[in-house]
């Protein structure tokens, strides 16, 4: 665990709740109060503000727009929370390694969230810096209908502040019609609408990213606002568990790269 | 070597023995029986105005994209909320990869009217998966719907391997449990404005007893609950003013006792993994 996403969306309002105590009872841990740092990347460096202290047992909820006020800036394309106990420099080359040891069973997370109007939705969430030679694959199974609006959120971080491009492509997984590719950069929360490819109930989308590996969402918002649902799509690597799963991964992974093939526009 | 000598040891010594010489050992599920395919225990709600939906993907063409579609049957087991097993449907893959079930109607159709839990198995068609000592596992993607609130569905994946069906037919629940109790911090803060509900199942071979903390400021209440083999239970937290927020702490045997949790808003829920 390094950091904890705080992002937003071009319709509902991003939020993020720290927790300072451990998942569990059994791996050790230092209990102390921790300093919680805002981190963003200006596309150079990444510029970091301190914002305040958690008390040990303690949980604090940290609004997308209230950062911004802080920072005084109109758009962040993310924001990184990380607790810390010694002070950070104001602008810095590469992200900051973490200063605790964390839990692992499961991984010290946040509640991650969006909210709309009367509506809130969430997951327990943390990010790692991607290495920046990495790629994606994954499969959309949880498209809505019927008033719903719907997108593919995709998340990155990467060590280096630079703003970096790549394109996701999507794809019919059953005819392997290529679709559209989407830029996307680094270090941002990117939204991808997905209803104007018309994919149907019985049809899986599949996206790919050759050159950069994130965390994607399944985001929908129904059209009267009133209810959010957020959740990540898989890795390949969960169709598997036990023995050697990334093994597995790689494999499909590569059965899929290979047999994807974007039309050149 | 040294990963061959890892497994053989999880496979053979229970993970309560090993977590007494150090807890780095400690494995949260059992490794299943050769052969072995893998499933949580997802949570049904199909009582009241609750529904719950399934997609099934084609895991054989989504693990072998260049094979054509073979003739493979999924199993469905379900389970009441005493952990009794209830009932079993077969579902043929069908010709696109995925295939959204709509579990009250398949519930109704077998006579299963209560929440409770089910299980996915896949046919692991798919030898170089077995080549990798891994095993096929549905870790889903559930859909849960209340027709009160509107046609949203609020998405959940899977995250236990809790029940392994072997090659023969035998089914082998997965959950470890310690010699000793332990405590799941719930990371999420209970919102004084809301309803929550709490899922909890038990993939253990032993009446799993866990006890809910609830902790306000200044005060806390504990409940006590009961949960067969293959069972499903719940901690209802209700919306009181007076009270603030709270924040839930889960003993048990269990290492990792995670509910699924409901958030009942105002026109709307959500449901996450805790």
């Amino acid at each position: 665990m390094a950091f904890f996403p705080l992002a937003n969306s071009a319709k509902a309002d991003g939020y993020c709740t720290l927790h300072n105590y451990p998942p569990n009872d059994w791996e050790p841990t230092k209990n102390c109060a921790k300093t919680v740092w805002a981190i963003y990347s200006n596309g150079q460096k990444w510029i970091t503000k301190e914002l305040d202290v958690l008390e040990v047992g303690s949980s604090k909820t940290y609004f997308y727009a209230d950062i911004l006020s802080v920072l005084a800036l109109n758009y962040i394309p993310l924001i990184l929370l990380q607790f810390r106990k010694s002070p950070l420099q104001k602008e810095l080359e590469e992200l900051p390694g973490h200063e605790f040891t964390y839990h692992k069973v499961p991984e010290w997370r946040a509640t991650v969230g969006f909210s709309l109007n009367q509506a809130q939705t969430s997951y327990q969430g943390e990010i790692n810096p991607f290495p920046s030679k990495a790629s994606l694959l994954t499969f959309h199974p949880f498209i809505q209908y019927n008033e719903i609006d719907n997108y593919l959120l995709f998340m990155n971080a990467e060590k280096s502040p630079v703003f970096r491009s790549a394109y996701i492509e999507i794809y019919h997984s059953l005819t392997k019609k290529f679709m559209d590719k989407v830029a996307v950069k680094s270090n941002q929360i990117n939204e991808i609408p997905l209803n104007h490819y018309g994919f149907k109930e019985d049809q899986l989308p599949v996206f790919i990213c050759r050159t950069m590996a994130g965390i994607p969402f399944g985001f929908g918002i129904s059209k009267d606002e009133k209810m959010l649902s957020l959740e990540h799509t898989h890795p390949p690597a969960s169709f598997a568990v036990h023995g050697n799963r990334f093994a597995v991964q790689g494999q499909i992974k590569k059965q899929w790269f290979n047999i994807l093939k974007p039309i050149s526009s | 070597m040294k990963n061959l000598i890892k497994t053989w040891i999880k496979k053979n010594i229970p993970t309560k023995f090993i977590e007494l010489i150090s807890i780095k050992g400690i494995s949260i599920t059992k490794i299943p029986h050769e052969a072995s395919v893998i499933s949580d225990l997802f949570p049904l709600r199909i009582e009241e105005d609750w529904n719950t939906h399934f997609e099934l993907l084609d895991f054989h063409r989504m693990l072998n994209p260049n094979e054509e579609r073979v003739s493979l049957n999924v199993e469905l087991f379900f389970y009441a909320a005493s952990g009794q097993f209830l009932a079993k449907k077969y579902i043929e893959i069908s010709s696109p990869l995925k295939q959204s079930l709509d579990l009250k109607m398949i519930c109704s159709e077998l006579g299963v009217k209560e929440d409770g839990c089910f299980a996915v198995f896949h046919q692991n068609n798919s030898s170089w998966v077995d080549d990798q000592n891994s095993f096929l596992a549905e870790r889903g993607y559930i859909g849960y719907s209340n027709k009160r609130m509107g046609p949203i569905k609020s998405y959940v994946h899977g995250n236990l391997d809790a029940i392994a069906l072997s090659s023969m037919g035998k089914l082998q629940l997965l959950g470890n449990t310690s010699f000793f109790s332990k405590k799941y911090n719930l990371q999420h803060i209970l919102d004084k404005n809301f309803d929550y509900e709490l899922f909890f199942v038990n993939p253990t071979l032993k009446t799993l007893a866990i006890e809910v903390e609830e902790k306000f400021e200044n005060s806390a209440v504990v409940a006590s609950i009961d949960i067969p083999p293959n069972g499903i239970s719940s901690y209802k937290k209700r919306h009181v003013k007076k009270n603030n927020y709270s924040q839930i702490i889960i003993k048990s045997k269990l290492y990792l006792c995670r509910p699924l949790v409901f958030k009942i808003m105002p026109t709307s829920f959500d449901v996450f993994h805790g």
